[in-house]
């Protein structure tokens, strides 16, 4: 027993004076030049402000927070990290019946149905047209401001947006002779190209992929939006009226998974599984494969993790592939800032005055350039800031053309949900048993699934009175 | 000689062997510890390998930044000791109690509250969670210890775990103590619970690790960074947006490890010691 007490202590010593040696760290990615935070200031009002975006992405957020609090001494905002989007809304849902709730919270769009059915919010428009603001909802994204508005009014703030985009290693194209500058790729080109990134061995082992592939909701969504066809109906759920049924069966939606599946068969595609989007960007930075689905919001992470990988991948990005005389485009995803109606007329006042400052130029120009997130003002893009951030990653140019590639449509739009969570689930389970041979079709795999979400669906519908 | 000399051999071989089998089983166990650890070492990557690359550039700062990042996991590990300490203290102390009446006295309706008792095994916590969280939020116990301690201080499972014990010691110790004129409560301190420390050292690690690895419950009554637990607070470090990057997460999951490894190493003893003075008894 003393022995293993021994051979422990001295492990955690020899742990001990490894710390304290400080060995150089690797090169890494620079991180921005940190924002203290400021003490409380007398008399000031506090403002609860409740998050869900930790690591890296938390710390930027605490930045704004500092930013805001070193701004003006009126307010104070107090950050609370909630664990992760759906740790939160989990919390306001239980806070809902003792009370217990923030002034601003930040909810990610799976929430708005949930948000709005609280009846705890007041929308982010009314408070807009008390101050004669308005004029900066005109000036919103506007596939992102499309994202929160639902029966024409703006309930949130939107916050950090991103969309879906299909990485590339530019590198490996030029190396096939293929154009790595052409965003634009229907369903056919994508597979050509996987067929020519793919690369053998002597014994015709596949030493590179040509795409990684893993069950992800939100690209399904992506792919229905670019179709301009509705995922659930009515509308998307965004005329006010609740959805009551999934539309993921749609062909479009059977053809995007046949799709994948087409090329995995054929060998010239992986499939990391469910929650495979962390072995795929890995692969992808280590040069196994050649193309990766991801958000924009992954590429400052995707081109550093390349340059320490020293496989030689130059990332670039394409758009979301389609049919040919596709005419929709991408959705935008993320979360957006919502505020309540708890605690004192100052703290709501606060409150407001918190989220007006996000939606200022210079400080979502921050945001975007230290995130990779799209600002939701166009205002922003004006500030050199913005513009070296642009220079710097012409890649995230790409990324905002392609949401501004089509007219905003209820169809290319987010759609709203009470399940939205769990539909997601339920059509990444079929996606994965598809792939490991449990059904026998697409069709049958998104039928089966789309049959339990509605089921959901019916039951929310029915708890919630609509 | 020869025979011998084979016989030795036989026993370094056989003893290797044990040996090899034991390194291969540790190595299984520690696995997810030395790959948490290979993680955390590797920079902020979302591209690491299972074992570092460059092994003569591992990031130890990672460790320091975790600190940097969030001096107040100080404060969430006191906290989840607190909470843990607290709720075991009490869960010992009500078991022992109530099994203790459940086990020598007999008076009118005591198989119903044993039921009773056993009943609350079967009703899952999340049905009491709403209740329970609507009760602490009105007595003000949000962002308190009492808010993480108080409502687990009972146990359903500790009672039937003690009752169960106590019955199989014999009743002739209890005639015997009471001959002799003994308090009650007196033959419970002073016999009972020293021949039951096997089932209590059980109960008091059982609940101990069940209160400090709970998320849930102290998410939703601390609403104050610090009055997070060492399970909520680390979250803090994932990122989970815009690429996985794991060298803090994993780093801050190591550290908040050290403190319970510590006294799992020191108080195995204690532990070992009361499991086998129950077997050795027979």
């Amino acid at each position: 027993m003393n022995k293993v007490r021994i051979a422990l202590l001295s492990v955690l010593l020899v742990m001990l004076a490894a710390v304290s040696l400080r060995t150089a760290p690797a090169a890494l990615a620079q991180t921005p030049t940190p924002i203290p935070p400021v003490p409380r200031p007398e008399g000031s009002t506090e403002v609860v402000f409740w998050y869900g975006l930790g690591g890296n992405l938390g710390n930027v957020i605490l930045q704004v927070v500092n930013l805001y609090n070193s701004s003006q001494s009126t307010y104070y905002v107090n950050p609370v990290f909630q664990a992760s989007y759906d740790d939160t809304i989990n919390k306001i849902n239980a806070g809902l019946a003792s009370g217990e709730l923030p002034n601003v919270a930040q909810i990610f769009e799976a929430g708005t149905q949930r948000m709005i059915d609280s009846g705890r919010i007041i929308p982010v428009q009314d408070l807009l047209a008390r101050d004669g603001m308005l004029d900066i909802i005109d000036d919103m994204e506007p596939a992102v401001r499309a994202n929160y508005e639902v029966g024409g009014i703006l309930y949130s703030a939107p916050f950090n947006s991103s969309t879906a985009m299909l990485y590339i290693n530019r590198a490996a194209f030029i190396e096939a002779g293929l154009n790595p500058d052409e965003p634009m790729v229907t369903f056919d080109q994508v597979a050509e190209y996987a067929r020519a990134l793919t690369v053998r061995d002597a014994n015709g082992n596949v030493i590179r992929h040509g795409l990684g592939v893993y069950p992800e909701g939100w690209f399904l969504e992506q792919i229905h939006a670019i179709h301009d066809t509705y995922i659930a109906l009515p509308n998307n759920g965004l005329q006010g009226e609740r959805v009551t049924r999934y539309n993921y069966n749609s062909p479009i939606g059977v053809q995007w998974v046949e799709f994948l599946k087409g090329l995995v068969d054929e060998g010239v595609a992986v499939y990391y599984g469910t929650g495979g989007g962390g072995a795929s960007s890995a692969a992808f930075v280590n040069g196994q494969i050649a193309m990766h689905f991801a958000s924009i919001a992954s590429l400052r992470g995707l081109i550093s993790a390349a340059e320490n990988a020293g496989a030689g991948v130059d990332v670039g990005v394409l758009y979301m592939p389609r049919n040919p005389g596709a005419t929709g485009k991408t959705i935008v995803g993320g979360a957006s800032l919502w505020i309540t109606d708890v605690g004192t007329p100052e703290q709501q006042e606060g409150a407001w005055d918190f989220v007006k400052f996000t939606l200022r130029p210079e400080v979502q120009a921050f945001w975007s350039v230290n995130t990779g997130y799209y600002p939701v003002v166009r205002a922003a893009y004006e500030l050199p800031e913005m513009q070296a951030g642009l220079e710097a990653y012409p890649q995230f140019q790409v990324a905002i053309d392609q949401i501004r590639l089509a007219e905003i449509t209820d169809r290319n739009t987010a759609h709203v949900s009470g399940i939205f969570v769990p539909y997601r689930t339920h059509y990444v389970q079929a996606f994965d048993r598809y792939f490991n041979g449990e059904f026998a079709s697409a069709q049958e795999a998104l039928d089966a699934a789309v049959a339990i979400s509605n089921e959901q669906l019916e039951e929310y519908n029915l708890t919630i009175g609509g | 000689m020869k025979v011998s000399g084979s016989l030795l051999r036989g026993f370094i071989s056989y003893q290797t062997g044990v040996y090899i089998l034991l390194i291969v089983v540790s190595v299984i166990l520690l696995s997810p510890l030395l790959f948490s650890l290979s993680l955390a070492l590797q920079g902020p990557t979302v591209a690491p390998s299972i074992i570092p690359r460059d092994l003569t550039n591992l990031d130890w700062r990672v460790f320091i930044r975790v600190f940097e990042e969030q001096p107040v996991i100080i404060r969430w590990i006191v906290n989840s000791f607190v909470a843990a300490f607290g709720v075991t203290l009490g869960v010992l102390v009500s078991s022992s109690l109530f099994a203790y009446v459940l086990a020598y006295f007999d008076f009118p309706g005591k198989t119903l509250l044993f039921f009773i008792a056993l009943g609350s095994l079967m009703v899952p916590f999340e049905a009491t969670l709403i209740p329970n969280y609507l009760l602490v939020t009105q007595w003000g116990w949000t962002n308190s210890y009492q808010g993480l301690i108080v409502p687990f201080i009972a146990s359903g499972f500790g009672i039937f775990l003690m009752r169960q014990y106590f019955l199989t010691l014999p009743r002739e110790l209890y005639d015997a103590a009471m001959v002799d004129g003994c308090s009650r409560f007196r033959y419970l301190w002073l016999v009972l619970l020293p021949l039951s420390r096997p089932a209590l050292a059980t109960l008091a690690v059982y609940t101990f690790l069940g209160t400090w690895n709970q998320f849930y419950w102290p998410l939703l009554v601390t609403s104050a960074t610090e009055w997070r637990t060492t399970q909520v607070g680390i979250t803090i470090f994932r990122n989970f947006e815009g690429g996985a990057i794991f060298n803090t997460q994993m780093a801050a999951t190591l550290i908040v490890m050290v403190p319970t490894l510590l006294l799992l190493v020191l108080g195995q003893r204690q532990l070992v010691s009361g499991l086998t003075a129950g077997a050795l008894k027979g």
